[in-house]
């Protein structure tokens, strides 16, 4: 009788081989969460640059002087401006802003819900204490939806004290509701400008409308200053 | 006398087992297309055409979409192209019965459809918007996954 060597049989090791393409496989989930997902509350860059209130009321970032003039236009429930906030404009502040080519000025757009508007008063009381970059920053890192109930007065004040802002003062703040009118005409100004969504960006009155790459960005300052 | 089992008559159709095969090429290559255009539009700094689902520029513009400092799309790229290769060898008359081919093929597919998996939890649940092109690339994995798996366990028995 021949013995028949069975077939195809799976070795073990073959085994080893599928368990250690799972495990590197969640191993590499491990890695992008904890690099990608922004800390809660975690703190925001830092900015070294001048900031500012416009004489129209809006907070700037930069050079007034410089070639370059960014206006943004964003609403604090609206994903795609939190992306831009967390991953593009902290790139844009280090390459342009931070050297003076850059000047950006951010435009009250809110329209997505309530909450937006309320997020809008809350970032105009901290800009009224010279906090409003870093406190855009911590609003638009920690968003949890729209419309969910998420920014609070209560959240919109812990904001404020995270980045260190004058808390009791920040509350007076709000609770006076003393910049409503102003977000809200922020937000039609807008709108007759022709800003139809948020995020729109825009550099030396070209307009970005949407989210784009960073290198779009990149790309279209550079030949404004010369180097593209 | 008989025919061996090998010996093929004219016109004859292919064998499950090449069937199988040809369609983990066909669904390997289709998913590195889906990959391919993403890698593109990602790498020339554009925006993906999005069709239905609308949250095809958030997707791709987030912190998600990156591992180790390449696009996710080139990763995925990469696990589609080795495994359309894997595919192919396993077609090839002298690899054809190598169990090996088949373990290394659902190992890969495996690990990519975890991932894959995890990046549409990271849709769903933490940036609550949807690429119709990473959708289209989970639903991909998932077949190539069940044919990779098929393929091992037929060539086991």
């Amino acid at each position: 009788m021949v013995a028949r060597r069975r077939k195809g049989r799976i070795p073990p090791l073959a085994a080893v081989v599928v368990v250690a393409a799972v495990v590197g496989a969640v191993g590499l989930m491990a890695i992008q969460f904890q690099t990608a997902a922004p800390p809660a509350f975690g703190p925001p860059p830092p900015v070294d640059f001048p900031t500012g209130l416009t004489p129209d009321g809006y907070p700037y970032k930069g050079n007034p002087r410089a070639r370059v003039v960014i206006e943004e236009f964003a609403d604090f429930q609206c994903p795609y401006c939190a992306r831009y906030a967390v991953d593009v404009a902290p790139k844009l502040d280090a390459k342009y802003v931070k050297g003076g080519q850059a000047y950006v000025v951010f435009r009250y757009f809110p329209f997505i819900g309530p909450e937006s508007f309320r997020a809008a008063e809350a970032a105009a009381c901290a800009a009224e204490q010279g906090k409003f970059w870093e406190y855009q920053y911590l609003v638009f890192a920690n968003q949890r939806g729209e419309n969910r109930g998420w920014l609070s007065d209560g959240r919109l004040t812990d904001f404020a004290r995270s980045v260190g802002a004058d808390v009791e003062g920040f509350r007076a703040c709000l609770a006076s509701g003393r910049y409503a009118r102003f977000v809200a005409a922020s937000a039609e100004q807008a709108r007759q400008r022709g800003i139809r969504s948020t995020p729109t960006v825009v550099i030396n009155g070209r307009i970005f409308e949407g989210l784009y790459d960073l290198g779009t960005y990149d790309r279209y300052i550079e030949q404004l200053l010369g180097g593209g | 006398m008989t025919g061996t089992s090998n010996s093929s008559s004219v016109g004859a159709k292919a064998d499950p087992a090449e069937r199988l095969g040809l369609v983990q090429v066909g669904l390997a290559l289709a998913g590195a297309g889906v990959a391919g255009y993403l890698s593109w539009t990602r790498l020339t700094g554009k925006t993906p055409v999005c069709v239905g689902l609308q949250g095809c520029d958030l997707v791709n513009a987030s912190r998600f979409s990156e591992l180790l400092g390449l696009p996710v799309a080139l990763w995925g790229l990469a696990a589609y192209l080795a495994l359309a290769g894997l595919g192919v060898a396993g077609l090839l008359p002298g690899l054809r019965a190598a169990v090996w081919v088949r373990v290394l093929a659902f190992g890969l597919a495996l690990g990519s459809w975890v991932f894959s998996m995890y990046l549409t939890a990271v849709e769903a649940f933490v940036l609550r918007a949807w690429c119709v092109w990473c959708v289209a690339s989970a639903v991909i994995i998932t077949l190539l996954t069940a044919v990779c798996g098929i393929g091992l366990f037929r060539a086991s028995r």
